[in-house]
């Protein structure tokens, strides 16, 4: 038979044995004591911080709850997107769009590449190269893009800075795509990064027209309209003047107007 | 020039939207206070776009505006507004493949809550409201339309919002949810002013003080719930026989037939009016003869 228990640990014994502040012999013997004694057990409790237990039930929670990063957006952590960009960038489908359009030109170019001439390979480079991004910006922004869209409208982050994010994570995203099928083509080893100036102009006149049009409608028009230049452009002369010499000028231009229209204007957006 | 009273949350003055030739709202004048309003109407009447007014999704063609004392019109005070609103749109699509919980995360992010830990609290505390915590991890296109529908309610509780627009929000729900929900709004609308169109008048008269008819874009009531069910005080009977002068009615599930109407039918019964009986009374018209022929030839009349 178990004698009864006729005392208790006093609370500021109990408060130094949770905190650890307690010598080893007294923590010991308190140790002994609340193993038997309901009473100092319950009381125990009252001790003990729930601030780190909160803490680990929420990282438990997290872990359960909190849907992992997709490898696609994990990479755009390492050019400096925050988390919390990587959650705008999950509802809109821009960079699945970028990304279906990147793998075809990579997989496919060079490929096809074998067979062409020289100057069949850098026009058919240069028509779809700039594609990806503006097919990612198509799907950045608007109604017709993102399904959330009106919720967007109603809440108080920019709009602006909405659609530059996405913008920014499908250019980052294509980046490696079009460079790499750039340089497994036959042809000028710069073509690699020389289609970025007509990529980044379409972008910035695409960003500039939505403040008029949607994404998805600008996009289209910009993209059709480098199609066609390209196309004819290549029919009379070598593809490559669309990316050397005086052309940078005119991209100059265009890139600069671009931006200082939807610097004005980009509190229209909607 | 601030038209707002004191207690006023939102104000409307002479507001009007077109589209193209068609006019959705014409020239209405609303104040709406800290509480539940339920805002009533049939299709077309103007409801969508007067909460998408209220939730600055949208700008009236005409007409002066106050929401929270501010005008939306200036951009910052636009935002300011949208800081402490919540919206529910009558149709939400989700992004493809979201689940529950990282959809309502993804809104909190568009509502400044940038830390993780502090948002992702938040996100569970509005989950936990609407009953949504058990499906939380799952995907939002395997779940039901009334599961979907607490979901969309979810992230327009975020960070407890001062005016709470929500456009059906009962939509798709079955009883015991509806009345989860009643719950959840009548303690928003303790500390904010919540507005909400829906068709059902049972979740009016069970929620609002308040309520809005519209028509055809017009304000046609705007006053408290009990006044409006008084309006219809001594108007609507039940009789043995169908009445082919009665506004509108219908047999009951006792046999006997619901008169709402001017006139009493022969050896009619007056009974208590509900909040449906006023609102068809302030918008039912009188039915053709034809109509009646035809219903009395069925013998059951049914709603107009």
């Amino acid at each position: 038979m178990t004698a009864p228990i006729s005392w208790h640990v006093r609370d500021e014994d109990l408060r130094a044995y949770v905190d650890g502040s307690a010598p080893a012999s007294a923590a010991m013997s308190i140790e002994a004591h609340v193993v038997t004694c309901a009473a100092c057990r319950s009381r125990l409790g009252d001790h003990v911080p729930l601030e780190p237990l909160e803490a680990i039930w929420r990282q438990i929670e997290d872990s359960v709850q909190v849907p992992p990063t997709p490898k696609i957006h994990r990479v755009l952590r390492h050019v400096g997107f925050t988390t919390s960009d990587m959650v705008l960038l999950a509802a809109a489908p821009a960079l699945r769009a970028a990304w279906v359009i990147g793998t075809c030109i990579v997989l496919t170019f060079p490929l096809l590449a074998v067979g062409w001439s020289t100057s069949h390979g850098i026009t058919a480079f240069l028509l779809m190269a700039p594609l990806a991004p503006i097919a990612g910006v198509a799907f950045a922004y608007g109604s017709d893009a993102d399904q959330t869209h009106e919720l967007a409208v109603a809440s108080p982050y920019p709009a602006p800075r909405l659609l530059l994010v996405r913008t920014l994570a499908v250019i980052a995203f294509c980046l490696p795509f079009a460079a790499t099928a750039g340089l497994l083509l036959p042809g000028p080893r710069w073509l690699a990064v020389a289609w970025l100036l007509p990529a980044a102009t379409s972008v910035v006149v695409i960003l500039a027209a939505s403040t008029w049009v949607s994404t998805t409608r600008a996009a289209t028009v910009v993209g059709v309209t480098w199609a066609l230049v390209v196309t004819v452009t290549s029919e009379r002369t070598s593809p490559l003047v669309l990316v050397e010499g005086r052309v940078f000028l005119l991209y100059a231009v265009a890139l600069g107007t671009g931006l200082l229209i939807f610097h004005h204007r980009a509190h229209l957006l909607t | 020039m601030n038209h707002m009273t004191a207690s006023a949350t939102a104000s409307l003055r002479g507001v009007s939207k077109r589209f193209g030739s068609a006019e959705a709202l014409a020239e209405i004048d609303l104040e709406l206070a800290q509480g539940v309003t339920g805002l009533l109407g049939p299709n077309g009447a103007g409801k969508t776009t007067l909460l998408r007014i209220l939730a600055t999704v949208m700008a009236p063609t005409s007409g002066a505006v106050r929401l929270l004392g501010l005008d939306p019109d200036d951009l910052d005070n636009r935002v300011e507004v949208r800081r402490t609103l919540g919206y529910l749109p009558q149709e939400l699509g989700f992004p493809r493949g979201f689940t529950t919980f990282r959809f309502v995360d993804y809104m909190a992010v568009l509502k400044e809550w940038h830390e993780s830990a502090p948002r992702h609290t938040e996100v569970r505390r509005v989950l936990d409201l609407v009953g949504a915590t058990p499906f939380s991890t799952k995907r939002i296109r395997v779940l039901s339309g009334g599961q979907r529908r607490r979901v969309a309610l979810a992230q327009a509780l975020i960070g407890d919002p001062g005016l709470l627009v929500l456009d059906e929000p009962t939509t798709g729900l079955d009883p015991e949810q509806r009345a989860v929900l009643r719950g959840v709004l009548s303690s928003a609308g303790r500390r904010s002013t919540v507005v909400l169109a829906t068709h059902q008048t049972e979740d009016v008269a069970a929620l609002c003080e308040r309520v809005i008819i519209l028509d055809g874009g017009r304000v046609r009531w705007a006053g408290r719930v009990i006044e409006l069910v008084a309006t219809a005080v001594g108007k609507v009977w039940l009789a043995d026989l169908p009445d082919a002068g009665a506004l509108t009615s219908w047999r009951t599930g006792s046999g006997r037939h619901h008169h709402v109407g001017m006139q009493p039918p022969s050896g009619a019964e007056l009974v208590e009016p509900s909040l449906e009986d006023a609102y068809l009374l302030l918008l039912g018209r009188p039915r053709t003869g034809a109509e009646i022929g035809s219903e009395i030839e069925r013998g059951v009349a049914s709603a107009s």
